[in-house]
C-alpha cells in the first residue's frame, strides 16, 4: 500500500545522519579510484611508470602514509589529532638543532622522541585536563606551530647527515625509497597492535562505545595517552623523512598535513565514528593522493588543479564506498531490539 | 544580571578578555589608543562574523571546514569585479550569493551523498581553494576603489568603524534567527537530540540546507571585508580561518556536542583573539608568539569549562 | 477538538475517531505485526496490552505517523488517511506520549513542548504566548518549574511530565499514551489520571499502553491484548478480569502465573555472617541518601523502584561509576574504596549495565571479543595453561602490550557459550546480529569470566524474550548457588519475586522498605514503590 513511503521518517533521518555500523573499513572507493587513475595514466602519461617517477610518488605516499597510519588508529579510537601539521615541522627542527652533527640514526630517533613528547603533551591535556581531543589538538596546533616559528625565526635548518638524506633519496632496486619500507614496517606494527595485542582491542572498543569501554573497566586514560604518543612519534618520523627529502627543515614544511592525513584515512575507508578501520585502506589512499598529484603534473595540467582533485577524490571515494556497502540505499536503521 | 553573566558559559571568555586588556594596558599603555582599539574592533568584527555562522553550525553538531576557502573566494571575486568597475552594490550582492551557493553545495553533499559534514566541507575546502588559485593564477588582485575600503575601515558618523556596524547588524540578525525563529530553534534541537528533533517532525535536511547556506553567506561577507581592509585579495585570504573560527566558537563557550550556541561568547572570543594579537604587537612581542598564546588560552579556557561543568573525575571525554 | 481550558462534549456519533484495519509490518524480512485491527472511540479509554515484542510499539508508531504500515488502512473520523511523518499525524489531531523520552535536554521546557509546532507571527516565535500556555499545563501536571528551565537539569520524573505536557498542549482528538507513568510516583500518577478523565469527558479518544495492569483496570473502558503480533483478545473492561487478561497476554508461556505459584525463596539465615557487600548510610550525588543494605554469599537480593527512584544510580554507585560522598561500602566487612570500574572489577564486583546498547555492547566487535574482553587466563582457575601463549607478566598485561591469548580465549568463549546457551552463528559473528536476549547473555558471560564475588545486575532481562529470560534466571540461580552474592535491580516486580529472597524498595533516593519475598505480594511492593 504505502511502498512509496519510506520506512518511517524518523528511522530514515537517523539512518542518514548516523551511518550504519560497519565492521570492516570500506576500501572499495580507494581500490576503484586507484585502478581508474592507473589506467588513465597508462594511456595518457606513460612516463609515470619510470623508475625515478615511481620512486618520487612512493616517497610522497610514504611520508603522508606514516603519519596517516597513526591517525588511523587514533580515529579508530574515536579521537582526532589536529596538531600533526605542527609536529611535522617542530620535531625535525628540534632534532636537527640538538643533534645536527651527530650520526643520522640518532637524529631520526630524536625526531621520533620529540614527536612522542609532543604527543604526550596532547595526551596529558586530554586525559588530565578533561579537554576533548578535537579542541585540545586544535590548541596545540597553534601552540606547537608558534614554538616552531619562534625557534627557527623563519629560517630553515639544514641537514648535513647523509643518512637522513638517504631516507627519502635512497633507492632499493632502483625504485623503492627507504621511506616506503619504513611505511610497511609501521603498518605491520600498527596491525600487530590492533589485532594481536590487548591494547588494540581496547582501542577498537573505545572507538566503538566509549561509555561501555569505561564501564567494562578499560583504562581509557592510558589508551588515549598511548595513542597520542604513538601518533606524535609517527609524525616525528614522517617529519624527519620529509626534511631529508627537502634537505632542510622549516616549521611550516607540511602545510595542511592534518587535513591531508585525515583525508587519507577517510578515503581509505575508515569511519570517522571509530570502532573499525583499515590500515591497508589508508596506504592505498595515500598512494592515490600522491599518484594523482604527480599525474596531474605529468599530464601538464596546472598544479592548482591538485586542490580540486583532492576534493573530488574525497567525495568520489566516499560516495563509491557508500554505494557499494549498500549504506546509501539503506533506510533500514530500525532495529528490533 | 551580573551573576547570571558570570556563571554563564561565556564567563571564561569575558573574564579572559577583561584580563587580557588589563595586562596589555599595563605593559604598554599605547594599547588603549584609538588607533589600536579601532584596529582591534575591525579585526574582531570580521572574525566575529565568520564565528557567528560557525556557531550555528556547531550548535547543530556539525562542522564547516570550508569557511576559510569561501572567505578567500569571495574576497577574490569581489576584488576582481571591482577592478572591472562593476558597481559596488552589485559586487556585494554577487559575492554574497556565491558564498551562499557554495554553502548550499556543502549542504547537498551532506544531504544527498550522506557525507559527514567534516568530510564534505573538507572536500569543498580543497576544491574552492583550487578554484581560487585557478582564477588568480597565484597573483594578487589589487583594489583601487577607495570607497570600498572606507566602507570597512571608515567610520559611521566619524566615530564607529563601519566594520563594527556591519558586525552588529549581523549579530542582531543571527540572534533573532537563532532564538526567535522556528528555524533557529530547530538548529539547536537537531544538535541537542537528533532523534527527538526527527520525532517532532523537523525537516533535518531543510535545516541543514539553511544553516550551511547562511554560514556561506557570512563567510563571504567576512571575505569581502578582509579584501576591503587589505585593499587586495589573493588565495592566502582565509587560509586557516576555519580552524580559528572553531577555536573562537569553542572559547566563547559553545560546546562541540551541539544543542546550544553562545553567540555573545563567540563575539567576546573574537575580541579576545584580536586583542591578543594587537597586544602582543604593541608589547613588541613577535607575532610568532600569537599561536602559543591563543593555543594556550584555548586549552586553559576549556579546562576551566570542564571544571565548571563538573567533569567527572577520571571519567574523561564524554563518558 | 480538545484544548486545555475548553470543554466540548462530543456526541457519540458511532464513528470511531481512529480506526486501523489489517495493520501489517515487516522488519528485515520478518513480519512482526500480522493484520491487527484497532478502534479508538471518542470519550473512551482503550488500553493496549501485551508482552515485550508483542507489537504494541509497532502499531502505535504507525498510528502516530512514525512508521508506515506495509499493509492495512487507517481511517480518521471515517475517512481514509495516510501519514507521511509524525508532524502530519499531529496536525491531523493525533497526539502521542512516547515511551522513550523525546526531549532535547539542552533546551528549555517551553522550547521542547512547542518543538516543531512553535506559535509564530510572521516568522517570529511568540514566546510570551507559548510561555502562558505552558505555565497552565505545568500547573495541572504538578511540575514545579519555570517554563524557561532547561530540561536536562530536571529529574527523570519531571522530564516525563514535560513529555506528557508536550502531548496535551494544543488541539487534538486522539491521544496515544505509551507507558506514561514509568517514572511517576503515586501523586503524579493521580494527577495524570485526573487529566485523562477530563480529556475523556471532552470527547478525546485515548489509547493507553501500560504494563501496569491495575492502572489499566482503574482507568480504561476497553482493553485489547496483543501477543506475538496478533490480536488475541478485545473486550470491555467491565466484562473481563486481570487473570483472563494475563492469560491472553502470555498464552502458553504463563511464566507469570507459574511464578506466582512457585514457592518463594526464604531469606537465608544470615544474622551471624559477615555480608559480602554492604553499604552503610551511603549518600551519593543529588539523589541517593542514607542507603544501607547488605548481601551475603549465595544470596540474591532485589532492588525495586520506579524510573528515577535511584535504582540505577545505586547500582552505578556500588560499581564505582558514581561517587560515594558519605558513608562506607564494605567488602567482607572491610571498607573499600571502589571509585572506578577498574577497581570494582579488581575487587570482584561486576555490574551488568542497565542499557546494554549504550553501556555494554561493543557493536563493532564480534561476539567472542565482547565476551572475553578483560579475560585473563592467568587468573582463571578453570583455564588450562599452555605456557607459550599465556603471558603472566602482569605489568605487560596492564599496559596492553601482552599478546592476546587466542586459544585460551577461544576455550573460555566456547565454555561460556555452552553454559549460557548463547545462540550465534559463530564466535566471529558480529554482536549486533544477535537478538537482545543473546546479547544480554554475552554480557553476562563477560561478567562470569571476571570471576566476581558480587554481581550487580541492572534490568537483566530488559528487551529479552521469554525463553531467554528463563535461561538467564537459571544462570543467575546457578551463580548464587556457587556462592556469588547477587543484587538484582529491576522494574519488573515479578522478576524480583522470582529471583530474590529479600527486596529493598527504593523511593526518591532512599530505601523505603526492606521486605521478605515470602511474605509479600506484587501489589504491596508496587504500593511501596509508588509511595
Amino acid at each position: 500500500m504505502s511502498s512509496a513511503l519510506d520506512n518511517g521518517v524518523v528511522a530514515e533521518t537517523l539512518a542518514q545522519f548516523r551511518t550504519h555500523i560497519r565492521i570492516r573499513g570500506d576500501r572499495t572507493g580507494a581500490w576503484i579510484l586507484n585502478i581508474i587513475i592507473l589506467i588513465f595514466l597508462f594511456c595518457w602519461a606513460p612516463n609515470f611508470f619510470n623508475a625515478g617517477n615511481i620512486h618520487a610518488v612512493l616517497n610522497d605516499a610514504s611520508i603522508l602514509g606514516i603519519g596517516a597510519a597513526g591517525m588511523t588508529i587514533l580515529i579508530m579510537a574515536g579521537a582526532f589529532d589536529l596538531s600533526v601539521t605542527a609536529i611535522m615541522g617542530l620535531a625535525p627542527i628540534v632534532a636537527l638543532l640538538l643533534a645536527g652533527n651527530l650520526p643520522g640514526p640518532l637524529i631520526v630517533l630524536i625526531s621520533i622522541f620529540t614527536g612522542a613528547v609532543l604527543g604526550a603533551i596532547n595526551g596529558i591535556i586530554i586525559t588530565r585536563g578533561n579537554v576533548a581531543p578535537f579542541v585540545a589538538t586544535l590548541g596545540t596546533l597553534f601552540a606547537f606551530g608558534s614554538i616552531g616559528a619562534v625557534i627557527t625565526d623563519g629560517n630553515a635548518v639544514y641537514v648535513q647527515s647523509p643518512f637522513v638524506l638517504e631516507l627519502a633519496g635512497g633507492k632499493v632496486w632502483g625504485l623503492i625509497p627507504y621511506s616506503f619500507l619504513i611505511l610497511l614496517v609501521v603498518c605491520a606494527m600498527c596491525w600487530l597492535i590492533l589485532r594481536r595485542l590487548h591494547m588494540g582491542r581496547w582501542i577498537r572498543a573505545a572507538g566503538s562505545n566509549i561509555r561501555a569501554a569505561h564501564v567494562s573497566g578499560i583504562d581509557l586514560q592510558w589508551v588515549y595517552l598511548f595513542l597520542f604518543v604513538a601518533s606524535g612519534a609517527l609524525t616525528g618520523l614522517a617529519g624527519i623523512i620529509l626534511t631529508g627529502y627537502l634537505s632542510s627543515a622549516v616549521a611550516t614544511q607540511a602545510p595542511n598535513y592534518n587535513l591531508n592525513a585525515i583525508a587519507a584515512v577517510v578515503v581509505g575507508g575508515t569511519s570517522l565514528r571509530g570502532g573499525e578501520g583499515t590500515l591497508l585502506g589508508t596506504v592505498l589512499a595515500a598512494w592515490l593522493f600522491a599518484m594523482v598529484n604527480n599525474g596531474l603534473i605529468l599530464v601538464g595540467v596546472n598544479s592548482y588543479w591538485q586542490y580540486l582533485a583532492t576534493g573530488v577524490i574525497l567525495v568520489l571515494a566516499l560516495a563509491l564506498g557508500m554505494v557499494s556497502s549498500g549504506n546509501y540505499f539503506s533506510t533500514r536503521a530500525q532495529s528490533r531490539d | 544580571m551580573l551573576k547570571k553573566l558570570l556563571s554563564s558559559e561565556s564567563a571564561a571568555s569575558i573574564i579572559a578578555l577583561v584580563g587580557v586588556v588589563i595586562v596589555f594596558t599595563l605593559i604598554n599603555n599605547r594599547f588603549l589608543t584609538r588607533l589600536n582599539i579601532e584596529g582591534i574592533i575591525v579585526s574582531a568584527s570580521i572574525s566575529a562574523i565568520v564565528g557567528l555562522g560557525m556557531t550555528l553550525i556547531i550548535a547543530m553538531r556539525a562542522l564547516d571546514l570550508s569557511v576559510g576557502s569561501i572567505m578567500g573566494f569571495s574576497a577574490i571575486s569581489g576584488a576582481l569585479l571591482l577592478s572591472h568597475d562593476v558597481p559596488l552594490a552589485f559586487v556585494v550582492a554577487v559575492a554574497l550569493a556565491v558564498g551562499g551557493a557554495l554553502g548550499f553545495i556543502n549542504s547537498q553533499l551532506i544531504n544527498l551523498l550522506r557525507l559527514p559534514s567534516f568530510v564534505a566541507t573538507l572536500a569543498t575546502l580543497s576544491m574552492i581553494l583550487g578554484g581560487e588559485l585557478l582564477i588568480t593564477d597565484g597573483a594578487t588582485v589589487t583594489i583601487r576603489n577607495s570607497m570600498y575600503s572606507k566602507l570597512v575601515i571608515g567610520r559611521l558618523f566619524g566615530v564607529v568603524p563601519w566594520a563594527a556596524v556591519i558586525a552588529a547588524v549581523v549579530f542582531a540578525i543571527v540572534w533573532i534567527v537563532f532564538h526567535w525563529t522556528p528555524f533557529g530553534r530547530h538548529i539547536a534541537a537537531i544538535g541537542g537530540d537528533l532523534r527527538a528533533a526527527a520525532g517532532a517532525g523537523i525537516n533535518v535536511k531543510a535545516v541543514t540546507m539553511g544553516v550551511f547556506t547562511l554560514a556561506g553567506v557570512l563567510a563571504a561577507l567576512a571575505g569581502l571585508m578582509v579584501a576591503g581592509m587589505l585593499q587586495n585579495a589573493d588565495s592566502t585570504v582565509g587560509v586557516g580561518a576555519e580552524l580559528t573560527a572553531i577555536a573562537v566558537v569553542v572559547v566563547g563557550g559553545t560546546s562541540l556536542m551541539g544543542g546550544r550556541g553562545n553567540l555573545i561568547g563567540t563575539v567576546c572570543a573574537a575580541f579576545l583573539l584580536a586583542s591578543v594579537k594587537a597586544g602582543l604587537n604593541i608589547a613588541n612581542v613577535s607575532s610568532k608568539y600569537e599561536g602559543l598564546v591563543f593555543g594556550g588560552i584555548l586549552i586553559i579556557a576549556l579546562m576551566a569549562d570542564g571544571l565548571r561543568r563538573g567533569a567527572r573525575r577520571k571519567g574523561m571525554l564524554v563518558v | 477538538m480538545a484544548e486545555n481550558t475548553l470543554v466540548v462534549r462530543r456526541e457519540s456519533t458511532g464513528v470511531p475517531a481512529l480506526r486501523a484495519t489489517g495493520m501489517r509490518k515487516q522488519f528485515g524480512g520478518i513480519e512482526v505485526l500480522h493484520g491487527v485491527d484497532l478502534e479508538l472511540r471518542p470519550g473512551e479509554v482503550h488500553a493496549l496490552l501485551g508482552e515485550n515484542g508483542a507489537g504494541k510499539s509497532t502499531i502505535i508508531n504507525m498510528l502516530s505517523g512514525r512508521l508506515s504500515p506495509d499493509a492495512g488502512r487507517l481511517e480518521l473520523n471515517g475517512e481514509r488517511i495516510e501519514f507521511k511523518n509524525p508532524l502530519s499525524a499531529r496536525r491531523a489531531g493525533i497526539s502521542m506520549i512516547a515511551q522513550e523520552l523525546e526531549v532535547v535536554p539542552t533546551m528549555s521546557i517551553v522550547e521542547n513542548i512547542f518543538l516543531g509546532a512553535e506559535p509564530s507571527w510572521y516568522g517570529l516565535i511568540q514566546w510570551g504566548d507559548a510561555r502562558r500556555k505552558v505555565t497552565s499545563v505545568l500547573k495541572e501536571l504538578g511540575v514545579n518549574a519555570e517554563p524557561g528551565r532547561i530540561v536536562g537539569s530536571m529529574s527523570v520524573a519531571d522530564q516525563q511530565l514535560v513529555e506528557i505536557a508536550k502531548a496535551i498542549v494544543g488541539d487534538f482528538h486522539v491521544l496515544i499514551m505509551d507507558e506514561p507513568t514509568s517514572a511517576l510516583n503515586l501523586q503524579d500518577t493521580e494527577r495524570l489520571f485526573k487529566i485523562v478523565r477530563r480529556l475523556k469527558a471532552d470527547g478525546v479518544a485515548i489509547l493507553y499502553v501500560s504494563h501496569r495492569l491495575w492502572e489499566v483496570f482503574d482507568l480504561a473502558d476497553r482493553v485489547t491484548v496483543l501477543r506475538d503480533g496478533n490480536l488475541v483478545a478485545s473486550s470491555l473492561i467491565a466484562e473481563t478480569d486481570i487473570t483472563t487478561v494475563i492469560r491472553a497476554m502470555l498464552g502458553n508461556k504463563s511464566s507469570l502465573i507459574a511464578n506466582a505459584e512457585r514457592p518463594r525463596k526464604s531469606a537465608a539465615d544470615t544474622k551471624e555472617k559477615t555480608p559480602t557487600l554492604s553499604l552503610d548510610s551511603v549518600d551519593s550525588g543529588t539523589l541517593l541518601r542514607n542507603i544501607s543494605l547488605s548481601v551475603h554469599d549465595g544470596e540474591i537480593v532485589g532492588l525495586a523502584g520506579v524510573l528515577g527512584s535511584g535504582r540505577a544510580e545505586l547500582c552505578e554507585a556500588i560499581y564505582g561509576l558514581r561517587p560515594i560522598d558519605r558513608g562506607t561500602l564494605s567488602l567482607n566487612g572491610a571498607p573499600t574504596n571502589l571509585n572506578e570500574p577498574k577497581a570494582s572489577l579488581a575487587n570482584g564486583v561486576f555490574l551488568l549495565p542497565e542499557d546494554r546498547k549504550s553501556e555494554g555492547v561493543f557493536g563493532h566487535l564480534d561476539v567472542r571479543e565482547n565476551v572475553v574482553l578483560g579475560y585473563n587466563p592467568a587468573t582463571d582457575p578453570a583455564a588450562v595453561k599452555i605456557a607459550s601463549t599465556t603471558t603472566n607478566r602482569s605489568s605487560w598485561r596492564l599496559a596492553g602490550a601482552a599478546p592476546i591469548p587466542a586459544p585460551a580465549e577461544r576455550r573460555a568463549f566456547d565454555a561460556m557459550r555452552a553454559a549460557l546457551g548463547i545462540k550465534c552463528s559463530g564466535p566471529s559473528s558480529n554482536i549486533s546480529h544477535l537478538s537482545g536476549g543473546n546479547q544480554q547473555k554475552a554480557l553476562f558471560a563477560r561478567g562470569a569470566l571476571s570471576h566476581p564475588n558480587v554481581m550487580v545486575l541492572s534490568e537483566p532481562t530488559r528487551g529479552v524474550d521469554i525463553g531467554a529470560k528463563e535461561e538467564i534466571y537459571s544462570a543467575i540461580d546457578s551463580f548464587a548457588a556457587r556462592g556469588v552474592a547477587v543484587i538484582v535491580a529491576s522494574s519488573e516486580i515479578s522478576e524480583l519475586l522470582r529471583l530474590a529472597s529479600r527486596i529493598y524498595v527504593l523511593r526518591s533516593g532512599r530505601i523505603a522498605a526492606e521486605v521478605e519475598t515470602t511474605s509479600t505480594t506484587e501489589e504491596q511492593v508496587l504500593k511501596l514503590m509508588a509511595g
